[in-house]
């Protein structure tokens, strides 16, 4: 019995509500199993998390007086104590994992010591650069898919600080559609090679969705930004072949694991770039927002339909 | 049809109608319900009232204001008969577009006619709150809600009222920690018109943390300093933290914690922690939303009331003056502790295994 189903015969019976209470407890309400479990990860995540926060303040804190070989000596040695943390094998999985992603952060506070020192610059790409290359292994070792996820925000700061500062007028123009690329790239390698991500043999869904999602909006901004000159066409070509691609991909990705999210996100972006298209070529204001109106009420209508048709579809198959 | 039906039901010793349950039961089946579903029916059902209220302005509807207040109840009136009676997705989320643009025209009336006066925000909250007292599905009582409990943190923040703020807070705060503790005596209370309770605990939950956003002091330390009330954060954060208290208190049997002196413990604990937010409302609320919406098995709220807590701390954090090393060793301490809990925690957990 699940929530809905207790709410259903709550609100058509006369069922006392101490057995509600019961019901609740006994089928959806967590037992002190999931509430400890829940405060261990969560003891350990914030713990992790203020600790490395703390080490980031102490270096961002100007330490005059304190020599610069000390300054690098002491990241460097704590990077050592993590990675020979992580190596103790009595340790459970958890903490050796954590300890890896302390030594990833600490990679990054490593650079950025020494551009403070050296005076390189805090914020230029070659920081992210570095601390991505050189994090690479302790990340690739942990297979923590939380870990991951930082490391994919990571990369995607590097790649976003190359285009802005480093990059030629092509990556420039396509900005949102290399970095749709590139985080589709992720995608793919984490769902055909879960193994590499994770010690399960599939990927959680948490770790997939956020890629699915930054992949289904760059290449709808890409689109949007191309059409924004109302004069030329012609660079809103290779954005749509892309979303079209992508959004392909995506689609069939999400019908084959019988997973409604990709086809929604799809879909979403379909009908949003079907929208900036009718703004492009019917431009006159008053009919934009009238075929507007009726557009999105109509394609909206059609997906839902469709969407609730296919959860049905696969929840028949499964029983 | 009656095989629908739990086993169990008939067996009861309490009355039931079989019919109704068989056909929502009938109805779940045939309407399954999916997160990234209802977002994409929100933002489309916002997109497309957007467009109908522009339409609308195109054709020059503006020009009478009588005739925008007619489209408006006309378009609020039927669509929420339409929302009642139908049960196709179709005609209820071209009813809730409808809906939303009707809600758009009233408030440009109001704008107009009661720019004056302190009256339009409430007449707009009171027509959120028809709303979602007469609709019926998901998504209308949930922007119904968020649309209530905005409007009126909006009227008092423009009216300048602090001390309604802190009321409205604090009785907005009180209501959702029922609604996640007593969702049993709720249900029993109110029977058939408990169909809001899900949209009306949601948007009421992203109310909280709207409010805490905007409207309360803290994130938001202009109202305070505008506010001639001594000592006002502590109109804020001396409800949220009796009220995290009362909850932590309430759910320890859950955790495991039955004998008396443990519990107190619990709570003596929290009280310690929950003393450095005083300043700091916006922890022990969002502190409290994650407990509860743990507690509740509500996954959207968990996500959402974590976030907020994360805001939350880094803003603590952020606003301590204090340097930046004294900071560090203070994040530093607080990290360790933590290691020290989950220690503890899978100490316990570990000790619980070998013995059973």
């Amino acid at each position: 019995m699940d929530r809905d189903e207790i709410h259903i015969i709550a609100r058509h019976s006369e069922w006392p509500a101490r057995d509600i209470k019961i019901a609740l407890q006994e089928n959806v309400y967590p037992s002190p199993r999931n509430w400890q479990v829940f405060l261990k990860w969560t003891c350990l995540g914030f713990g992790v998390a203020f600790f490395l926060t703390g080490v980031i303040f102490f270096f961002a804190f100007n330490w005059q007086y304190m020599h610069k070989f000390a300054k690098l000596g002491i990241v460097a040695g704590a990077i050592a104590l993590a990675i020979g943390g992580s190596l103790i094998p009595r340790l459970n999985g958890a903490v050796r994992k954590s300890l890896l992603t302390v030594a990833s952060v600490l990679t990054g506070v490593l650079f950025a010591v020494f551009g403070q020192i050296y005076q390189t610059g805090a914020n230029a790409y070659d920081l992210f650069l570095g601390w991505m290359v050189f994090s690479f292994v302790w990340v690739a070792v942990a297979r923590f898919p939380l870990l991951w996820l930082l490391y994919f925000i990571l990369v995607n700061i590097t790649w976003l600080l190359f285009l802005d500062q480093q990059s030629h007028t092509f990556f420039l123009d396509y900005g949102y559609v290399t970095t749709a690329l590139l985080n589709f790239l992720l995608f793919v390698l984490v769902t055909i090679r879960p193994n590499l991500f994770t010690e399960f043999t599939r990927a959680p869904r948490w770790l997939l969705y956020p890629l699915a999602a930054a992949v289904v909006s760059l290449y709808t901004a890409g689109v949007f930004s191309a059409l924004d000159d109302e004069r030329y066409f012609q660079p809103a070509i290779v954005p749509l072949f892309v979303a079209a691609f992508f959004g392909f991909l995506l689609y069939q990705y999400g019908m084959r694991q019988k997973e409604v999210t990709y086809p929604v996100l799809t879909g979403l972006s379909a009908m949003l770039i079907g929208l900036a298209l009718m703004i492009y070529f019917v431009r006159d204001s008053a009919s934009v927002f009238i075929i507007g109106s009726f557009y999105i009420l109509g394609t909206l209508a059609a997906l839902v339909v469709y969407f609730l048709q296919l959860i049905k579809k696969w929840k028949a198959h499964e029983q | 049809m009656s095989s629908n039906l739990p086993d169990w039901l008939s067996q009861s010793d309490f009355p039931y109608n079989a019919t109704e349950i068989q056909q929502e039961l009938e109805r779940k089946k045939q309407t399954p319900t999916n997160p990234a579903i209802r977002l994409l029916l929100v933002i489309g059902v916002f997109l497309g009232s957007i467009f109908l209220f522009g339409a609308l302005f195109m054709m020059g509807f503006q020009e009478s204001m009588i005739g925008v207040l007619m489209i408006g109840i006309a378009s609020v009136a039927g669509g929420l008969m339409v929302n009642r009676k139908s049960r196709s997705e179709v005609y209820d989320t071209i009813a809730v577009s409808v809906i939303l643009m009707g809600c758009a025209c009233l408030a440009e009336v109001v704008a107009e006619w009661l720019v004056d006066t302190p009256l339009g925000i409430p007449v707009m909250a009171l027509v959120a709150l028809v709303i979602v007292v007469l609709s019926y599905g998901f998504v209308l009582p949930f922007l119904g809600t968020i649309g209530f409990f905005t409007a009126l943190f909006l009227w008092f923040a423009m009216e300048e009222f602090p001390l309604g703020m802190s009321v409205l807070y604090t009785i907005l705060c009180v209501g959702i920690t029922l609604m996640y503790l007593g969702e049993a005596e709720i249900l029993a209370k109110l029977r058939p018109r408990a169909r809001l309770f899900d949209p009306v605990r949601l948007g009421s939950l992203i109310s909280v943390i709207i409010g805490l956003l905007f409207f309360t002091p803290s994130y938001f330390p202009d109202f305070l300093t505008r506010s001639q009330l001594p000592y006002f954060v502590f109109y804020f954060s001396v409800p949220t933290t009796l009220l995290c208290l009362y909850t932590i208190y309430y759910l320890t049997p859950s955790l495991g914690v039955r004998s008396s002196t443990a519990q107190w413990g619990v709570l003596l604990l929290f009280i310690v922690i929950l003393s450095f937010f005083l300043y700091a409302p916006a922890v022990s609320l969002t502190l409290l939303l994650l407990f509860l919406t743990f507690y509740g098995r509500h996954p959207t709220g968990i996500v959402l009331s974590f976030l907020s807590l994360c805001i939350a701390v880094t803003y603590y954090y952020y606003e301590l003056h204090y340097t930046l090393l004294t900071k560090s060793v203070i994040l530093m301490l607080t990290g360790l502790l933590f290691l020290m809990g989950y220690w503890f925690i899978n100490r316990h957990l570990h000790h619980h295994e070998e013995n059973s």
